[in-house]
């Protein structure tokens, strides 16, 4: 099944540097992210089927797809968790 | 290299090439020294410039070492999360507003960081600002006060602030501070300034999923130049940039700036604003409006109540007397100046007064000094 990843509209969020920082609705800490995490948040300013994510990440950072897919699904599994973003 | 000038170059920042061209050169090619830093950085904290700092390193216009990159991406991270904080707050205080059927406009901060800015990260506040009607101007306080906010500074007297005053601050139980305004500014210019104007030509911006009210861009200019030009006799560099950010970025009607600066008798403001960009920054705004108040002669009754906020005797009866001439009717000429002749004691006391004829003398002595000549 294909999963499609999006920002969810109600985070206020801020870049700076290489780290983004993001405020989710009835959560009281900011999420800090940095480096490939933030790279993550930046592609998904529009919405991403996951292998559209996993592939830009492999070719953007030189990993093989495999590693990125075991890697990276964790993490938007917290995100969506914590409320960052949202799934189709 | 000098500091100031520095500052002012990362003040320019970002803009337009004719407006920040000459300041681009002072940034620095090589990493300061520590103690310059040190000075630079501290100055960028004060005048609500490291956004802009950050923002100049980012593209690599302010060199730094290593060191220097990570204390101000801290310091950045540190304004940024305040910022979302704030947003987040922002947010839930519009919602109560808005279920108490209370009209909203965002003021300054938040919507001057998303609506004028390429990068919200650029523009860092630290409190938020809303405007409200006169007539809703109580109960979005008694609302916001049964919510758990409370008031910073006591009225002069009840209904002072709904009939006459520039607005209360609140803060809540993390000590975050909310500004309610029923007017842009308190005394001789807010008198003048047709309120409702403020609602009918409001915009709207989008902030977490909702959509919220800002004033349109060219009262919003407007506020960006009372705020700089009254605020303080020395204002910080960051008010006055919003300034040069708002008129390069050129998203007003000049005609229509021009036309409620003349009605709200507010050139000589305008006037001010700009002179500041170009003396406080060495920032040149061009343009028709620039054009329309270059040369412009500040009259002596401008220049009196300009005084009265940013001069050596810019003291609360100071305010008063100059706001007298601009108060329309009787009745509410002597409301106004009963409210300030006798205010409740805990309001002289936040003045540095005492109630009762202590208060009076002290205004009199106010009066009687007034502003520049």
């Amino acid at each position: 099944m294909t999963v499609v990843w999006r920002r969810a509209p109600d985070v206020l969020w801020r870049r700076s540097g290489s780290r983004a920082m993001l405020s989710c609705p009835g959560q009281e800490d900011v999420i800090m992210m940095d480096g490939t995490a933030a790279v993550v948040w930046d592609l998904l300013a529009t919405p991403l089927e996951q292998s559209e994510l996993v592939s830009a990440l492999g070719t953007g950072f030189g990993v093989d797809v495999a590693r990125v897919q075991a890697e990276v699904t964790p993490f938007l599994r917290e995100l969506w968790s914590a409320g960052a973003l949202q799934r189709t | 290299m000098n500091v100031v000038d520095i500052v002012r170059a990362i003040a320019a920042f970002g803009l337009p090439a004719a407006a920040g061209a000459g300041r681009q050169a002072e940034m620095p090619t090589q990493p300061l020294s520590a103690g310059a830093w040190e000075q630079v950085l501290g100055a960028c904290e004060d005048q609500r410039l490291v956004g802009f700092l950050q923002a100049a390193a980012e593209h690599g216009a302010f060199v730094l070492d290593r060191g220097q990159r990570l204390e101000l991406a801290e310091r950045h991270a540190r304004w940024c999360v305040a910022s979302l904080r704030l947003e987040r707050e922002l947010l839930h205080v519009v919602s109560l507003l808005q279920s108490a059927g209370i009209d909203v406009i965002v003021l300054k901060g938040a919507a001057v960081a998303h609506l004028v800015y390429p990068d919200p990260a650029w523009r860092l506040f630290g409190d938020n600002d809303l405007l409200l009607p006169s007539d809703q101007f109580d109960d979005a306080v008694a609302t916001l006060t049964r919510s758990g906010y409370r008031r910073q500074t006591a009225e002069a007297r009840p209904g002072f602030e709904r009939r006459f005053g520039k607005g209360t601050t609140l803060s809540n139980e993390t000590e975050m501070e909310l500004d309610l305004h029923r007017n842009l500014v308190f005394g001789t210019f807010g008198f003048a300034i047709e309120l409702a104007e403020l609602f009918h030509s409001s915009t709207t911006f989008e902030l977490g999923g909702r959509v919220l009210h800002a004033l349109g861009p060219e009262t919003r200019l407007l506020h960006a130049c009372y705020h700089a030009a009254l605020g303080d006799p020395t204002p910080r560099f960051g008010s006055v940039r919003d300034i040069a950010q708002m008129v390069t970025a050129g998203e007003h009607d000049v005609r229509v700036v021009l036309e409620l600066a003349r009605r709200w008798q507010a050139k000589a403001v305008l006037a001010r604003g700009f002179a500041l960009c170009r003396d406080h920054l060495g920032i040149d705004v061009d343009g028709p409006l620039a054009a329309a108040t270059d040369g412009y002669t500040i009259t002596r009754r401008e220049r009196r109540a300009i005084a009265s906020y940013t001069g050596a005797n810019r003291r609360f009866a100071t305010k008063v007397v100059a706001s007298l001439p601009y108060i329309a009717g009787v009745g509410p000429k002597l409301s106004f100046l009963r409210a300030v002749a006798y205010p409740r004691p805990e309001f002289a006391f936040e003045h540095g007064g005492r109630p009762g004829l202590p208060w009076l003398r002290r205004g009199l002595q106010g009066l009687l000094k007034g502003g520049e000549r």
